[in-house]
């Protein structure tokens, strides 16, 4: 194999390690997080869990004393016996050896078997019984046990830390594991020192803790698994006890979605007569309240905007008399005496200015009604924006206001009704000149191809905080007291708003104090299209802005205004 | 909440572990001193011992042969000091150390090259391991030794015998007499026996020694008149007396029924060997049965020696009670018409009877008997024997023993029939004695001595196998039990000398008693020590040159005034010794 394949092969299994490595990273935060989702959205999770966790911390502690105390015990009991059994073996191998004199007699090592043949008992050559042993290394004789056990094994259980011990004259207590000759196992090693005529002995009892270790882990396992049990039924009754409260709580969360989409006729099912028959109850009654209430207010709405057409209807009839009236005693003015001409003439305007309102409370509650229908049709909005300035050049001059606008040289053709786009624009263009201030106003249309815009600025005294939104409510005025210069209804943004929603567009306002305002109108090239974006910044660019910017209201144009370059 | 949920996690995992882990008995844990007792340092025994002497000892050959004859005196522990000590002298393999040929040395004989040594000895006995001297089996009497003297100072034998010999004179320094007790085949009465034990077996643990040679049962040349433990019983631990208390551990072999029988036998032993245990407990298989009192168990053990002995000699044809050496005089039990023209006289007594048997001039025995307190007014003829010398009773039972003039021994009983007993291979016996404890006899038989265990059953007195008693006397006359376990034997010590010797059964021990006798000596009588009843040292009145004497270092005569109620000279028209004779004890 070539050195290029062999480092192929290698990027290949590196590559696909990291393939794996990824798909794991992935795998696992893919659950993490689908865990974290359902630990947020779950109540019921969130108690079975806590429940398990808080039962699991409670019972091992439980557990823990249970185990610990019983095989403190049992370890007891076991030292116990051997303690007694020493006490006794010790007394025997004292009386056994006393009868010896020297070391070197003949018989001392046959007694010390004798001595652990008899302290082993009947069953001593068992090999899971226990073992005595005697040592008597001080005086230099072998040491002799009650049965056969292999010398490291023994060293294993007899270390030289118990027998120096015994070996200064104390009686010592261990516990250590070995191999004598019943697997492996743990013993508890007693030693104590033996006097004699001939120097000291040292007698060990090494007893199996085989039955108490069992018997401890016995404990432990019936602990440990009945408090697992525990737990688990914790958990399961946690579950069902969660599951009572929260299934109720669920259907009252559908019903009210449900009720909060318009169903108003929904309802819980109430069963029994405790809390949640309760909540059941109060819910389906503050429904049954909003229900009618929400009903009373329609009907009060309904009534009154047929109020408003029947009225405006109504009233059509008679001013088109008077008006008929009114032109005839206009027309012939100048035959009457200065003062009543003066009135004809006044009476000539208020009624233009009512006959302009009656017009707008129709069109309004034809809003009201549902019954406004968009008559959409390519059109060039270029000679319409001209068409909506045109007429109110005049009342600029008027008004010393300097009205410039900016189009684009070539035709910008969008899918729009011209007649209200129209309206919009003389009611923008209006309201511009009238609050200009003796300063230019400022009328721009851009199109990006999507969406087209119409901003129309004035220098005038501008908005306050707040009164974006405002302008558009009926019959709203910054100033009250302030008279009206062009006897404007009160309802032309109202209609212009309406206008650009039935298009799918947007009307929006800025303005700050001393600085003007700016109302842009955004329309989607094409009907129907869902607007994004503007192509005009509703905040103009001379405007002088706080260091922060609060958030301009529709989030598409903070987020990402398409801007056509200049 | 994340944090902290995880922090319980790692909590209730901790615990969990901790409990799976954690809890339960350890593997291993440090050493835990519970008690720091005193630290005992070597508390040896500082009793001097006596110790044969070591091969260096000696000055020269012949001493370095003496040493070398006692270096076999100790313990037979195989690799042991003695042991030790013996392969010590020997260039080479050394006999084994197992059975010891018991001998009196002869003569010592060093060449000049001082390399060949003659050893001349006479065999004894054979000691073994359990104390026991049998008869000795060994005929050769000349020994060749080969010694060389060594760089390192000393000799060494490079040439031995091919069996061990040990000097008898040595058992006297290195070894201590013990008796054993054994219980006769009836139970009814306990048998001496007699051992060595090494003198270097601490007091401690001669208990122990004397247990495991009882669990070996008696000697064998005792036969079937001792009897040993049931069937497989044995000492399982060594046998300590602490405060007084003398503990012993037996299989259950030993039985229920012989429990009480074991601890009247193993109470006589211990106070035989000058052990004073006050209480005695037998444990069977570990399991302690009630403290007894050994005082208690002394006393009411049958035994055929009271307290108290009664002297009696003969003076004039009559039985008198003698005043002197020891006891107290007692009323003669013969009627005045009886107790006259007598030679020999043994009485008996019973608890509610009294025995007598006499040989009067005419040279008849006769016995008769009376209640106790009674006297003896009528004495049947025993037909089948014309005795030779004094009648002796057998204990516990209503025969006796005597010696016929046809050198035949005689059993007479209540029948008044003399049968003639015949003691396997012994012929021309002239003198009859019964031990202390009846289980016993010893003979003048060929002009040597024996000893005879007699077994008394139902179907009456059976004779078991003699044993020669190697005394240093010739042609013995005269014969008696001592002390339970040695024989005072008269007879020629030399020509000119005529002694008493007292000889134990085994032939081991020899202590001169008398070596001045005037004449020879006719008969012995003795009042035995019985250590275990407190009495360690005897009486022997002898009978010589017509007299009697009393046998205490050097020969005393008993004169007349020694009798009591005797006139003070002899009645006239009798030719009769004018002297007490014929002196006997009853106890």
């Amino acid at each position: 194999m070539s050195r290029e394949s062999l480092l192929e092969h290698l990027r290949s299994a590196r590559a696909r390690a990291r393939a794996l490595w990824g798909r794991i990273v992935r795998q696992v935060t893919l659950f993490l997080v689908t865990v974290e989702h359902t630990w947020r959205r779950s109540l019921q999770v969130r108690v079975v869990t806590l429940t398990l966790v808080v039962s699991s911390l409670l019972v091992a502690v439980f557990a823990y004393v249970v185990a610990y105390r019983s095989s403190t015990i049992l370890l007891n009991r076991a030292e116990q016996t051997v303690t007694a059994q020493m006490e006794s073996g010790r007394r025997f191998t004292g009386e056994q050896l006393a009868v010896f004199g020297k070391a070197y007699e003949p018989n001392v090592q046959g007694t010390m078997q004798d001595i652990v043949a008899y302290l082993g008992g009947g069953d001593a050559q068992e090999p899971s019984s226990g073992l005595v042993v005697v040592r008597a290394d001080a005086v230099e004789l072998t040491s002799v046990q009650s049965r056969a056990v292999k010398d490291e094994n023994l060293r294993e259980v007899l270390g030289t830390d118990i027998t120096t011990a015994v070996g200064d004259g104390a009686e010592a207590t261990a516990i250590r594991s070995a191999d004598l000759g019943a697997g492996r196992a743990k013993y508890l090693v007693k030693g104590a020192p033996v006097r004699t005529k001939f120097g000291q002995v040292e007698l060990y009892y090494i007893e199996p803790l085989t039955t108490q270790d069992s018997a401890a882990t016995q404990i432990r396992t019936t602990v440990l698994a009945t408090g697992a049990t525990l737990v688990l039924l914790l958990g399961l009754l946690a579950a069902l006890v969660t599951r009572l409260v929260v299934r109720p709580v669920r259907v009252a969360a559908r019903t009210a979605q449900r009720l909060s989409a318009g169903l108003l006729d929904q309802r819980m099912a109430v069963t029994g007569e405790d809390d949640l028959a309760l909540l059941a109850a109060s819910f389906n009654q503050m429904a049954a309240n909003l229900q009618r209430q929400i009903i009373r207010l329609e009907d009060m709405s309904r009534l009154q905007r047929r109020f408003t057409s029947d009225v405006s209807h109504e009233l059509r009839t008679p001013l088109t008399t008077v008006r008929m009236a009114a032109d005839l005693i206009f027309a012939e003015r100048d035959r009457f005496p200065a003062d009543v001409s003066r009135t004809a003439e006044i009476l000539q305007t208020e009624l233009d200015r009512f006959e302009s309102l009656l017009t707008d409370l129709l069109e309004i509650s034809r809003y009201d009604a549902g019954f406004a229908m968009l008559d959409a049709e390519p059109t060039d909005l270029v000679p319409l924006v001209h068409r909506a300035v045109e007429p109110l050049r005049g009342l600029a001059e008027r008004c010393g206001a300097d009205l410039r606008v900016e189009v684009p040289a070539t035709p910008v053709i969008a899918d729009v009704d011209p007649r209200r786009v129209e309206r919009i624009l003389r009611n923008l263009v209006g309201n511009a000149v009238e609050h200009a201030e003796h300063r230019p106003v400022d009328v721009r249309l851009v199109s990006d191809g999507v969406a087209v815009a119409v901003a129309v600025r004035d220098r005038g005294v501008g908005l306050k905080p707040g009164e974006e939104k405002l302008v558009f409510n009926r019959f709203w005025r910054a100033d009250p007291s302030r008279a009206r210069q062009t006897g404007g209804t009160g309802l032309g943004l109202s209609i212009s708003i309406e206008d650009a929603r039935l298009h799918g567009g947007w009307l929006e306002a800025w303005g700050a104090p001393g600085q003007g305002a700016q109302f842009r109108l955004t329309l989607p090239v094409r009907a129907g299209d869902r607007l994004t974006a503007s192509p005009l910044r509703l905040v103009p660019e001379d405007a002088e802005l706080p260091a922060v910017l609060p958030p301009a209201q529709p989030r598409a144009i903070t987020q990402a205004p398409a801007e056509v370059p200049r | 909440m994340t944090r902290r949920r995880l922090a319980g996690l790692v909590v209730t995992g901790g615990l969990v572990a901790g409990l799976v882990v954690g809890c339960g008995i350890p593997d291993h844990t440090d050493v835990k001193v519970d008690r720091v007792g005193p630290v005992s340092g070597s508390n040896q025994n500082s009793d001097p011992e006596p110790v044969p002497p070591s091969r260096t000892d000696a000055d020269n050959v012949e001493e370095f042969v003496q040493n070398f004859l006692t270096a076999a005196a100790g313990e037979f522990d195989p690799g042991g000091k003695t042991d030790q000590r013996v392969r010590d002298y020997v260039s080479g393999p050394a006999p084994a150390l197992k059975n010891v040929n018991l001998v009196e040395v002869a003569k010592i004989d060093v060449r000049p090259n001082n390399r060949d040594v003659a050893l001349t000895v006479n065999h004894l006995g054979v000691l073994d391991a359990e104390g026991r001297i049998s008869p000795p089996d060994e005929t050769t009497t000349t020994y060749q030794l080969q010694v060389r003297a060594e760089e390192s100072g000393g000799w060494r034998l490079t040439k031995v015998p091919p069996e061990t010999l040990l000097d008898f004179e040595a058992l006297k320094t290195y070894y201590t007499e013990r008796t054993l007790y054994f219980w006769n085949a009836d139970r009814n009465a306990l048998v001496p026996d007699l051992r060595w034990l090494p003198a270097e077996v601490p007091t401690s643990r001669v208990p122990t020694e004397l247990l495991e040679m009882i669990e070996d049962g008696p000697s064998p040349w005792l036969g079937t008149s001792a009897s040993a433990l049931p069937g497989d019983s044995k000492l399982l631990a060594n046998a300590p007396i602490d405060n007084d208390l003398l503990t012993m551990n037996w299989s259950p072999a030993v039985g229920n029924d012989g429990q009480d029988s074991l601890a009247q036998q193993v109470a006589w032993t211990m106070r035989a060997s000058g052990l004073h245990p006050r209480w005695l407990q037998i444990k069977i298989n570990g399991q302690a049965r009630d403290k007894l009192d050994v005082n208690d168990l002394l006393y009411r053990t049958p035994y055929p020696v009271g307290p108290e002995p009664h002297p009696y000699a003969i003076l004039d044809g009559k039985v008198s009670a003698l005043t002197v050496p020891t006891g107290v005089p007692a009323p003669v039990p013969l009627a005045a018409a009886v107790n006259q023209k007598l030679r020999f006289a043994a009485f008996k007594r019973a608890d509610d009877a009294v025995d007598a048997a006499i040989v009067n001039q005419r040279n008849e025995l006769r016995v008769g008997s009376a209640g106790r307190g009674a006297e003896i007014t009528d004495l049947a003829l025993v037909t089948g024997v014309t005795p030779r010398s004094a009648p002796v009773w057998l204990p516990r039972s209503r025969m006796g023993l005597v010696a016929g003039t046809d050198q035949r021994l005689y059993l007479f009983g209540p029948d008044h029939v003399a049968r003639r007993l015949a003691p396997s291979g012994l012929r021309d016996i002239t003198a009859v004695a019964v031990a202390p404890d009846g289980q016993r006899i010893a003979l003048i038989a060929d002009g040597k001595v024996f000893v005879v265990p007699v077994s008394i059953g139902q179907d009456g007195v059976k004779l078991l196998e003699p044993r020669a008693v190697i005394a240093p006397l010739d042609s013995p006359t005269a014969v008696a039990w001592s002390s339970e376990n040695a024989l005072s034997i008269g007879g020629t010590e030399s020509p000119d000398r005529l002694s008493i010797t007292d000889v134990t059964v085994d032939s081991a021990r020899r202590t001169p008693r008398v070596y001045d006798a005037r004449g020879e000596i006719s008969m012995i009588a003795a009042f035995p020590e019985t250590a275990a009843l407190g009495r360690t040292s005897s009486t022997v009145l002898y009978q010589a040159d017509n007299a009697t004497w009393l046998a205490l270092g050097t020969s005393t005569q008993l004169g007349r005034s020694a009798l009591v109620g005797a006139a003070p000279t002899q009645t006239p028209g009798n030719d009769q010794p004018t002297q007490p004779i014929a002196p006997f004890f009853v106890y």
